[in-house]
């Protein structure tokens, strides 16, 4: 059965990003690139929330065309746009990026019909509002959290609205040389 | 020789902190809902861990909550491999503006001027001075630039609520340098950090 899993940078406070969205603060170098490239490589199918899915819908599409683009950028557009592309929003009314539909309510039933159909796993990306939400549910089987050497300070929190305690099991953490340390979590016992 | 005599002491932070930043009372004194939330997790290697770096230290600089907590349950503590003798012989330095007097053994109050007394603290000849929990003290200490190194032995969990380590509206960011990490058989990580230079 395909598996949703939660791809999230943050920072050792836990925030992912800062008071104003900042995410310059955000290391991703090519070492983490490789290491988030299997996580990615078992999915084939993009979930978010409205905000990310503003940001992500305004650069991915066109990246590839610019003459900066990076190896990751060019690399990830291929496997990006393509893609199956589900944003979960009350409010968003039209998407632009190819490939994309909006998911108003019953996000637990739309999970569940999605794990069911045949492919591989379904990744969401950053979201903090959303994964919270899909914590809630129960919706997640494995979280992916890199965290980065940092104490923001301020900014906009991971983790303000879980109902009750969860355990995770650990099931792999990898440090990188640029000071972020990758923590795998799949549901705990 | 020479080296050690000349290495100014350090200010070790070590934290039991859940995935969502909670570090309140994860030993059960303090009446938290979640209230002793760390022995969930225990394994072989932590104690032996713990015990280890209790060695390297003679001084334990609190706030009170942790303190009062800890002279609470400390004294009465009795085990085999000579933590609690230690945790209750050694110097114990209490950041509070409202205690009176500390009755735990070896305990003396810093009433204020907090960066001050801890820069006195750290010039007096001795081993490392370890801060255990104090969350708000540990918000000061970092906004000072007083933290030479941070430990979080982050654990397998969610907890939802309760004291977070990190003050959430605090002045500047700080950037920090990972040092080491260690993955325990229970599945908590434990993260060393020193300042960015």
């Amino acid at each position: 059965m395909r598996n949703v899993v939660w791809l999230m940078h943050m920072s050792l406070d836990g925030f992912v990003a800062g008071p104003n969205g900042e995410i310059d603060w955000v290391r991703f170098d090519d070492d983490l690139v490789e290491g988030v490239q299997a996580l990615v490589d078992s999915a084939d199918t993009a979930l978010f929330g409205r905000v990310t899915y503003q940001l992500m819908e305004s650069y991915w599409p066109t990246v590839a065309d610019s003459p900066t683009a990076s190896k990751h950028d060019l690399d990830h557009s291929r496997w990006l746009n393509p893609a199956p592309k589900i944003v979960f929003s009350r409010t968003l009314k039209n998407v632009h990026w190819q490939n994309t539909r909006i998911v108003k309510d019953h996000i637990g039933e739309e999970i569940a019909r999605l794990r069911k159909q045949p492919g591989k796993n379904l990744i969401l990306f950053a979201s903090p509002t959303l994964g919270s939400t899909f914590m809630n549910l129960n919706l997640i089987d494995e979280y992916f959290f890199n965290i980065n050497p940092i104490v923001l300070g301020k900014g906009k929190p991971l983790f303000r609205d879980q109902s009750e305690m969860r355990r995770l099991k650990l099931l792999e953490s990898k440090t990188y040389k640029n000071g972020v340390v990758s923590l795998r979590y799949g549901k705990g016992s | 020789m020479a080296r050690e005599v000349s290495r100014m002491r350090r200010i070790v932070v070590s934290e039991f902190v859940s995935l969502d930043g909670v570090v309140e009372d994860p030993g059960g004194a303090e009446k938290f809902k979640h209230g002793g939330w760390s022995f969930k997790f225990l394994d072989d290697q932590v104690p032996k861990y713990k015990l280890d770096e209790l060695s390297t230290s003679d001084t334990l600089l609190l706030g009170r909550v942790t303190y009062e907590g800890f002279a609470k349950a400390w004294p009465s503590v009795k085990d085999d491999v000579g933590f609690a003798d230690k945790m209750n012989g050694m110097h114990k330095y209490v950041v509070s503006t409202t205690l009176k007097k500390v009755d735990w053994n070896n305990s003396r109050l810093i009433k204020g001027n907090i960066p001050e007394e801890v820069k006195k603290l750290k010039q007096q000849p001795g081993k490392d001075i370890l801060v255990y929990g104090s969350g708000k003290l540990v918000n000061t200490l970092l906004q000072h630039d007083l933290v030479d190194e941070l430990r979080l032995m982050v654990h397998p969990v969610v907890l939802g609520s309760g004291k977070r380590l990190f003050d959430d509206n605090a002045e500047s960011l700080k950037v920090l340098k990972l040092e080491d990490s260690k993955t325990f058989p229970s599945g908590i990580v434990l993260l060393s950090y020193h300042p960015a230079k």
